[in-house]
């Protein structure tokens, strides 16, 4: 009996310590908590926050840069046949529906790198100045910096795909709060605005980081995407959905573009040609780029999130094994062929127009009636191995190594231009259009307008993704809406290409469906409301 | 893929000891005009005996005055004095065997006592086919459990459930407790081991084992040493076996069809238009081959005809199987001991499984008060396993033997060249239908796979009984295993996808253990015509996980003895390890009251923690169970057809804590590849490791509840001609965890688990056995069947679930597709 005394004493014992024996962490296991504690992990955390930029999400090869091309008049979708990619046809042909997959991994894939944004700017907020001796108030605002232009970077690609989207700013890691309502495309924009504005804030200038960082954000970078951001709140289509007038944001385009000017840290390359190269990667001329990388015996994945290099380059690459035996996707179309005046270099650059020679099956390579292939990232090929013209391609039988050049100081020049034009300096404007053309050795313009601005920034950024959120923003080039001006382009197609582009519908296809999974994962909070 | 084992029963010698002078008599059955043909007859307390012959008759070495015991199935034992040296003995029918005892988890009952769902499956019913393991064993044994055999990998463990799918998350397996060892697998048990199972069904039995519970339980006793002189007995059987049928698959013509069908939507007409002009060869070449250094250009491909599925089936696969076990004991202990190895190849190229087993149960009585005891049982299996695990093509050597052409040859014969001008003779045949098929001979083959492991299973406990009808029993028991992964790949070329130019080797080990500690006391008390008995137990258990592997490539002189890691060259790996823990905490309790052996309730409670719920852990599950045995109602026991009747009720709750660990511990993910790292710096830019949280827990998770209701009956009638159980049940799983795919705005990678629907598993249960005879050939047939049916009740929030390619909603089966 005394020793079922000392049983009954010892229950007690592991009962009262039974708390901590269960809730103790099992060894192997990093706690969210636990993280941060040094710089390292910090920075570790917010080089995650830039992974989401580079996929080309799951199965589906969509980049943003491709919905910009072929949706717009500047490309077509391409591929072995109409059917290929089906998702990608529907968007251009004004027959995207709810379901589209292409849309539902875009949008979540940007959703993804908002979360990590999210979670690190909480957690380095709360980590204390002198966690470790490198932790100094300067890497904090640095690291903090990254994740609040990447934050804005991400909301900015889902606003100009799908207008208002629900807002996230906070670590959501209980289902009670998983109901978040769609927000207005104000609220959005400016979330976005508030996150640029505390990344210029905090970010460093590009001479001021060290070669290891090379492709992280910048002063500059965060600088440009204000410009950017506030010429679309400026511009009639996104400027209707908003409170204030075009001017104050404008002059506030204009204001960030004296800024990141007068800095010093940019230029335009000498040789247009070397901003789409591998050795002109983050070159002078570069604000911001994705990287990618080659890793000749990895990333088999086939686009799961498996990935160093990307998938742009046999996307888009020719479907003839003469020249690479690509995809095949992403043809220029004729109507921008002819947008380049005859002596502008920069048309060959973008686009490839392959001699029949090269071309090995017509029914597949020309893709309705367009045999024109992207040049600037689809036929990219080794430098040093140019001499049969098209000998050697990427190590990776389907990764290219290439960069995708977000915002180029081209591209700040004409944003600048632009926002200058609508503050109505027509002076600034034709002095900033014709230092991008004379880089090409094209001849000054005298006069800058919509049109010749509209004109320089179609082909200065061709084949780059840019188009279809310019022609969204502007409500077409002339301005007398986006209907107008594609059922004007449509009629530049060709017969057979027309026959699959359905009717423009105003109003309705500016913007993309949220996807209709979305809508049931959050039935109570999001609403289709765009005619979809 | 089914398959069949065909078998001989070559050997089986039971070895007796015997002496003295003999009697001699016949066994008679009551009611019965013949005499009983096998009825054992041993002389008491030894292990002197024999059957009787098939005149009922029987002739024993043993002496007027001893007591001789007469059994036989489904009759009542009588023990009786050996008066003269002639003995006519007639057996009275034992129906239903109400008096035996059984196990119910932490205790044993009367089988009359029960008033839970409880099958028994004896050892002579496992025994009727020879298998590897006891859960094939088990198909078709008892209602309500469906076996699955997952594939043709010997050693592979089949899939058993019990009472249907009742969570999409915390697993479905039964919980396995081996003499009162806890375990997930019982592919340590040689069959011939066993002497009994019991099948805990519904919640009022299960509900004892708290958050393993809700799958249902099958306890298992292993023999032990019967009373008397050594029981010698040596098992040998040897057998063959085949697959059970093949798939009827498309012959090259009808492939092609299909091929120019499919290539007619992809590329319209032109493909057809090309086939039917140039023909077979050039439209494979030019369409399948095209100019890829993968495929000899001269290999005329329009006479193979390769069946895969022939290729890949190993015919008449042999399996043996050799067991000796020694038992006896007296009246202080008993000792069972067993060793038995089992050999079996694959039915599929490339496999094989090794088992050698040794058992030892042993247990002394100490003193009047104290008995010690133990079970302890090692296994040792190696195999080789052909990757058969997956329905993907690229991973299973059978489905890629489905998505193979049936023009592709094994091999390519002599002089096969490839564009390069390789010579490509005696390779595997690269897959040409698509892309990303692998040869199963490749799969099978270029590759070395081999697996070796240890366990040990035993407890170690103490019987206390320091006053009449109080029973203290603490035991130790162990789950320890040790197994060791080997790969190695030789250098092949075979497709764009699939090479490697240096040999490769992976190697791993892990180790398993768990400690699992119980104390209970039982007192079981008789007052008049009240019968008692009350449990309380207390149970911790701890369960550790570590492994250790490493690859490289380039072993210098690629000899099987020499595939270790220390002899790689290049393209090392550092060792990588793993490391897991989880705990378990309970407190449990029962107690059993009946009146007149008539009215009878059992009450079970069990509070159980897991570490697996950090927020939350501890989980409480009650059940109660009321029967009624009609049969010995005096109004009843006048109807003379009737031998036994009971009704059963039962309500219980169990819970399901087999979610992956760290289900709801938020952690933070970094690694420097896929999904985490980022390549930065100058050009060529170094992937630079990231950190990032791919999927959010939930936080707000919490256990789900498995509660059920079981009624039925149990009867046996016309003196045990018609005996049978039918039951009938309704599972319910609350707040069920269910993989979800969380709003995109939460941001995750993947979906995550939260407690959202509830699931429902209704389902009837009958087993009806016969039993009669046909003059001296006596019969018995037995059937089981039952309905289960499956559906998600309510969804919390009421979004349908979205799984991969599958779809569950409110209405619907989990995981519909």
């Amino acid at each position: 009996m005394k020793t079922l005394k000392y049983y009954i004493f010892a229950l007690l014992l592991v009962f009262t310590g039974c708390r901590d024996y269960l809730t103790e962490i099992e060894p192997g296991t990093t706690l969210l908590n636990d993280f941060f504690t040094s710089t390292a992990a910090a920075k570790q955390n917010v080089t995650g926050c830039y992974v989401p930029l580079m996929w080309e999400y799951n199965n589906t090869y969509l980049s943003e840069w491709f919905i910009g091309d072929i949706v717009s008049d500047d490309a077509l979708k391409g591929g072995g046949s109409t059917s290929d990619m089906a998702d990608a046809y529907d968007m251009e042909n004004w027959r995207t529906t709810s379901q589209n997959t292409l849309l539902l991994d875009f949008y979540r894939a940007q959703y993804q790198g908002i979360a990590r944004c999210n979670l690190a700017i909480k957690y380095i907020t709360n980590m204390e100045i002198g966690t470790d001796s490198i932790f100094t108030p300067t890497m904090k605002n640095n690291l903090l910096g990254e994740a609040h232009y990447l934050r804005a970077y991400y909301y900015f690609r889902l606003v100009r795909v799908f207008a208002g989207v629900p807002i996230t700013t906070e670590v959501i890691d209980n289902s009670d709060n998983w109901g978040v309502p769609r927000a207005s495309t104000e609220q959005v924009y400016n979330l976005i605005l508030e996150d640029l504005t505390k990344a210029n804030y905090m970010l460093p200038v590009r001479s001021a980081m060290k070669a290891e960082d090379l492709g992280r954000a910048t002063k500059g970078a965060a600088q440009a995407m204000l410009l950017k951001v506030n010429l679309y709140m400026a511009s009639p289509y996104w400027n209707k959905q908003l409170a204030q007038e075009p001017a104050t944001y404008f002059a506030a385009a204009k204001q960030w573009g004296d800024s990141i000017i007068a800095s010093g840290e940019y230029s335009l390359c000498p040789n247009y040609e070397d901003n789409f190269t591998l050795a002109g990667e983050n070159g002078p001329e570069s604000v911001f780029e994705i990287q990618y990388m080659e890793v000749p015996w990895g990333d088999y994945g086939e686009g799961f999130g498996f990935t160093a290099g990307s998938f742009t380059q046999i996307l888009t690459r020719s479907r003839s094994s003469l020249i690479g035996g690509g995809w095949g996707f992403n043809h220029p179309t004729q109507n921008l062929y002819d947008e380049f005046e005859p002596s502008d270099i920069r048309r060959d650059v973008a686009i490839l127009n392959p001699v029949d020679s090269l071309i090995e099956t017509p029914s597949v390579e020309i893709y309705l009636g367009s045999r024109y292939l992207n040049n600037k990232y689809g036929m990219y090929r080794d430098p040093a191995d140019q001499g049969g013209g098209y000998g050697k391609w990427s190590l990776h039988a389907t990764r290219g190594p290439l960069n995708n050049r977000q915002i180029r100081y081209a591209d700040v020049l004409l944003m600048y231009a632009e926002a200058a034009l609508g503050a109505g300096d027509e002076a600034t404007a034709r002095t900033y259009i014709n230092m991008v053309r004379t880089r090409v050795g094209l001849s000054e313009i005298t006069l800058a307008d919509n049109a010749s601005l509209r004109h320089e920034r179609r082909v200065e950024l061709a084949m780059e993704g840019h188009r279809w959120f310019d022609l969204v923003r502007w409500e077409g080039v002339a301005g007398n809406g986006l209907k107008a001006h594609m059922d004007a382009y449509k009629a530049t197609e060709t017969q057979e290409a027309q026959s699959h582009i359905q009717e423009f519908v105003a109003g309705k296809h500016e913007i993309f469906p949220i996807p209709q999974e979305e809508i049931q994962l959050n039935p109570t909070e999001m609403k289709q409301d765009n005619g979809y | 893929m089914k398959r069949i084992n065909l078998f001989f029963l070559l050997l089986l010698m039971p070895v007796l000891l015997m002496a003295q002078t003999q009697i001699s008599g016949v066994v008679m059955a009551e009611g019965e005009p013949d005499p009983v043909i096998g009825a054992n007859v041993m002389v008491k307390g030894t292990t002197n005996g024999t059957i009787t012959d098939f005149d009922g008759k029987f002739l024993l070495d043993a002496n007027v005055g001893d007591i001789l015991v007469f059994s036989y199935m489904g009759y009542q034992s009588q023990e009786v004095k050996a008066s003269s040296s002639f003995m006519r003995i007639t057996l009275k029918p034992d129906n239903v065997m109400l008096d035996e005892v059984v196990a119910i988890g932490y205790g044993t009952m009367k089988r009359s006592d029960l008033t839970g769902a409880i099958t028994s499956v004896s050892a002579e019913d496992l025994n009727k086919a020879p298998v590897a393991g006891l859960d094939q064993a088990l198909q078709g044994r008892a209602a309500g459990v469906t076996v699955t055999t997952n594939s043709g990998q010997p050693g592979e463990g089949a899939t058993i459930r019990i009472r249907g799918i009742g969570s999409a998350i915390g697993g479905n397996d039964p919980l396995y407790v081996v003499d009162g060892v806890i375990t997930g697998d019982i592919r340590f048990l040689a069959p011939a081991d066993i002497q009994s199972m019991e099948i805990l069904k519904d919640a009022s039995a299960t509900a004892i084992y708290g958050s393993r519970g809700a799958n249902g339980v099958i306890l298992v006793t292993t023999k032990s040493g019967g009373q008397g002189k050594a029981n010698i007995s040596f098992d040998a059987y040897w057998g063959i076996q085949n697959r059970w049928k093949k798939l009827d698959l498309m012959d090259s013509r009808a492939q092609v069809d299909t091929e120019l069908r499919i290539g007619a939507m992809r590329n319209g007409a032109e493909e057809i238009a090309f086939y039917n002009q140039r023909g077979f060869s050039e439209w494979l070449s030019m369409y399948k081959l095209g100019k890829s250094p993968y495929y000899p250009m001269n290999f005329d491909y329009s006479h193979q005809e390769t069946d895969w599925q022939d290729e890949v089936f190993n015919a008449n696969a042999f399996m043996h199987n050799y067991t000796l076990s020694i038992d006896g004991g007296s009246d202080k202990g008993h000792y069972a001991f067993s060793s038995s190895y089992f050999g079996q190849e694959g039915t599929i190229i490339g496999s094989d499984y090794n088992r050698f087993t040794l058992r030892l149960n042993t247990d002394y009585k100490v003193r009047e008060w104290l008995t010690i005891g133990e079970h302890l049982s090692f296994v040792s299996t190696s195999g080789r396993n052909a990757m058969h695990n997956s329905s993907s093509a690229g991973a299973s050597v059978i489905s890629a033997a489905m998505a193979m052409a049936q023009w592709d040859p094994v091999y390519y014969p002599e002089g096969a060249l490839n564009t390069d001008g390789k010579d490509l003779s005696g390779d595997y045949s690269a897959g040409s239908n698509f892309k990303n098929v692998t040869n199963p001979y490749q799969m099978a083959f270029n590759t070395e796979p081999s697996s070796k492991s240890e366990r040990v299973v035993g407890d170690f406990y103490l019987e206390i009984k320091p006053i009449e009808g109080l029973v203290i029993r603490p035991s130790i028991s162990l789950d320890y295993s040790l197994n060791r992964n080997r790969n190695f790949t030789y250098p092949n070329t075979y497709t764009s996808y699939n090479y490697s130019e240096k040999n490769f080797l992976s190697s791993s080990m892990d180790r398993h253990c768990t400690l699992l500690e119980e104390v209970t006391a039982t007192y079981a008390k008789k007052i008049g015509k009240h019968n008692f008995s009350i449990m309380v137990g207390q149970t911790w258990e701890e369960y550790n996980y570590y492994s250790i592997g490493g690859s490289g490539a380039q072993i210098l002189n690629p000899v099987e003895s020499n595939w270790i890691l220390k002899n790689t060259t290049e393209d090392r790996l550092p060792a990588s390890d793993g490391v897991g823990r989880s705990r378990r905490l309970a407190f449990l309790g029962r107690a059993f009251y009946s009146y007149a052996d008539r009215y009878l309730i059992t009450a079970n409670f069990r509070a159980d923690a897991s570490s697996r719920f950090t927020k939350d852990p501890w989980g409480f599950f009650p059940s109660v169970a009321l029967a009624w045995r009609m049969s010995e109602e005096a109004w009843l026991k006048e109807v003379p057809w009737i031998d036994n009747m009971k009704l059963r009720v039962g309500f219980g709750q169990a819970g399901n804590d087999g979610i992956p660990s760290g289900s709801f511990i938020p952690t933070m993910g970094s690694s420097e590849d896929v999904f985490y790292g980022y390549p930065l710096g100058a050009n060529p830019q170094v992937m630079t490791g990231g950190a990032a949280v791919l999927t959010q827990v939930n936080t707000a998770g919490k256990w789900e509840t498995n509660q059920q209701w079981d009624a039925g009956i149990d009867f046996s009638f016309w003196n045990g001609k018609l005996s049978g159980t039918i039951d009938y049940f309704l599972r319910d799983t609350k707040d069920a965890l269910l993989y979800v795919n969380a709003p995109a705005h939460v941001g995750n990678r993947y979906s995550l688990i939260k407690n959202v629907g509830n699931i429902r598993n209704t389902g009837v249960e009958i087993s009806l056995d016969h039993k009669h005879h046909i003059g001296k050939f006596h019969y018995n047939i037995g059937g089981n069947v039952s309905f289960v049916h499956n559906e998600l009740t309510a969804l919390n929030g009421g979004s349908p679930l979205w799984g991969d390619r599958t779809k569950t909603d409110i209405g619907m089966a989990l995981n519909s597709f």
